[in-house]
């Protein structure tokens, strides 16, 4: 344990300094405007060194790892927002924090996620907030970059699209661990199409995508049922080629995906800056502040990815896919050992999400799947992403905390 | 100018730490998975039945009980499923009682939770006696 704790320090240490590094360089590079930027800026290796010496003393037995990788992940971020627009960086870091304090509480609550599972009526209660939130945005919300799924308080914008996606999982986790007969499934198929539907109004393809792929997912986890997955799979198919012709916005991205030549100034420009991007960065990249990552439309949210290829090359980007695995497997972990069959379903769906959601992005960017608009989780700029990203791992380290109770038990008696 | 040079400098640099970050997060998933695997090693110690009949190796972390799941199961209706597991801590060994119905015994003592277990004491599960020899 000594070891382990040990290198984990060596590992925040290496991330110090690659922070360091980088703002001095920026620092010159951009000065910034204001002594607001610099003292966020120093205050964000002191929260996560805080935040690191808390979670080994708060939860010795914790998924450490965790705040390790999110700490880099976040880092590279915040590297990337003040490179391309230094204006949202405080914001940026408020929302960090923000969204540490929520992991810790949502690790404490968690501890006792059974509770949910008890909850009379639960799925219910879980599906109607679900569709409420996902409804909201269509009767009040606004339209921004094309899509129609955010909600404005004073100046705040909030996806609750994010937020839906932790509810929906325990639902999805408390009806699957009960019913799983052939119209009980039929039945979840019907309330995801509802749910698929309200997002293609909305015109949010990313999120659709995300939703049923883990719908398909955890049946397949809780029924070891072929035939199901295969209707699925077969059905999203269908639903594809059906909306390609029914809808425009579809077509277009699915255009572009095949010929992203087609249209450069016009429908494919996002696309074809990225690939431009990540073309002109090379193996070591270009180094930071000599790209020109501000032709990027949308750079700071989904196109972050792209930004760091042309900045830290193909091996900072290759760097950044290699965490988010290390990411899914600890949750992967969590979901095996998890001691009920709540507590598996609820793991495997979140980290089934949290890894759909960086595939689809990643894979958007690079053109390997058509791009759909979702957030790269800890390392695009954007308040609901980061807290949910943060909320979503502090319930797998809640489901950890909880499988691992025995053994706290253990060593305190002697 | 200066800036530029700076900066094609650092980047290797930058690259560099990011590389020692991703092995030291690679080192602890290795210490896992290796931490994992050692409660599968053999210890010296050994678990056997007072008549004699047979005799198991006791493994770093045992699991007992009338389960298939367990590493040494026993066939005996006054045993539960998952009866009791015993854990080597330093050179000591630890029995833990898996609140089994029948209860977990050393040298005739009921025990509750945790307890040490020596050279040549006698567990009993359920209606089963066992010699633990170091």
């Amino acid at each position: 344990m000594e070891e382990y704790i040990k290198t984990g320090s060596k590992a925040m240490k290496n991330v110090f300094w690659i922070f360091v590094i980088a703002f001095l360089l920026l620092f010159i590079h951009n000065k910034p405007k204001g002594f607001d930027t610099i003292y966020f800026t120093l205050a964000f290796p002191i929260l996560i060194y805080i935040v690191y010496y808390l979670h080994v003393r708060l939860f010795p037995l914790g998924e450490i790892q965790f705040v390790i990788l999110t700490s880099f992940l976040t880092e590279m971020g915040l590297i990337m927002i003040y490179r391309v627009a230094p204006n949202l960086l405080v914001k940026q870091i408020v929302w960090i924090a923000i969204g540490l304090l929520l992991y810790f509480i949502s690790s404490y609550i968690f501890k006792h996620y059974y509770l949910l599972y008890k909850l009379k009526y639960g799925e219910a209660i879980y599906i109607a907030i679900t569709i409420a939130l996902l409804a909201l945005p269509l009767i009040f919300g606004r339209e921004i970059g094309g899509a129609k799924n955010w909600l404005t308080f004073d100046g705040i914008y909030v996806q609750p699209a994010e937020l839906a996606k932790i509810i929906y999982i325990i639902f999805l986790a408390k009806y699957l661990c009960t019913r799983r007969e052939t119209k009980d499934i039929i039945m979840l198929g019907l309330i995801t199409l509802v749910i698929v539907g309200i997002f293609v109004l909305e015109k949010d393809l990313g999120m659709a995508f995300l939703f049923y792929a883990t719908t398909v997912l955890l049946i397949f986890v809780s029924t070891s049922n072929l035939l199901y997955t295969a209707v699925g799979i077969g059905l999203f198919v269908l639903g594809g080629i059906i909306s390609y012709f029914l809808f425009w916005h579809v077509r277009v991205r699915i255009e572009a995906w095949l010929n992203p030549w087609m249209d450069v100034p016009g429908k494919t420009y996002q696309i074809v800056q990225s690939l431009f991007a990540i073309a002109a960065g090379g193996f070591f990249g270009t180094g930071l502040g000599m790209g020109h990552p501000e032709y990027i439309p949308a750079v700071a949210t989904d196109f972050i990815f792209s930004a760091i290829s042309e900045e830290f090359g193909f091996l900072g980007a290759v760097a950044i896919i290699l965490v988010y695995f290390v990411i899914m497997y600890r949750g992967i972990k969590v979901a095996l050992n998890a001691k009920d069959e709540f507590g598996v379903l609820v793991a495997t769906g979140l980290i089934s999400m949290f890894s759909l959601q960086v595939f689809t992005i990643i894979g958007g960017v690079i053109k390997f799947i058509p791009l759909t608009g979702v957030t790269l989780p800890f390392v695009s700029y954007g308040g609901s992403s980061m807290v949910t990203s943060f909320v979503t791992l502090g319930m797998l380290n809640g489901i950890a905390l909880k499988e691992e109770q025995q053994d706290v038990q253990l060593k305190s008696q002697y | 100018m200066y800036y530029a040079i700076a900066s094609q400098i650092l980047k290797y640099v930058l690259i560099f730490l990011i590389y020692l970050f991703l092995y030291r997060v690679f080192k602890i998933v290795y210490m896992d998975i290796k931490g994992a695997r050692y409660e599968r090693q053999i210890t010296s110690a050994k678990l056997s039945f007072l008549n004699g009949e047979r005799t198991f190796n006791l493994f770093e972390v045992t699991t007992i009980g009338r389960s298939e799941e367990c590493d040494i199961v026993i066939e005996s209706p006054y045993v539960s499923a998952r009866h009791a597991i015993i854990r080597k801590r330093g050179k000591r060994f630890y029995i833990q009682d898996l609140n089994s119905t029948n209860g977990t015994f050393i040298n005739g003592k009921r025990i509750k939770g945790i307890a040490k277990i020596r050279n040549n004491d006698v567990i009993t599960l359920g209606d089963v006696d066992l010699k633990f020899i170091l």
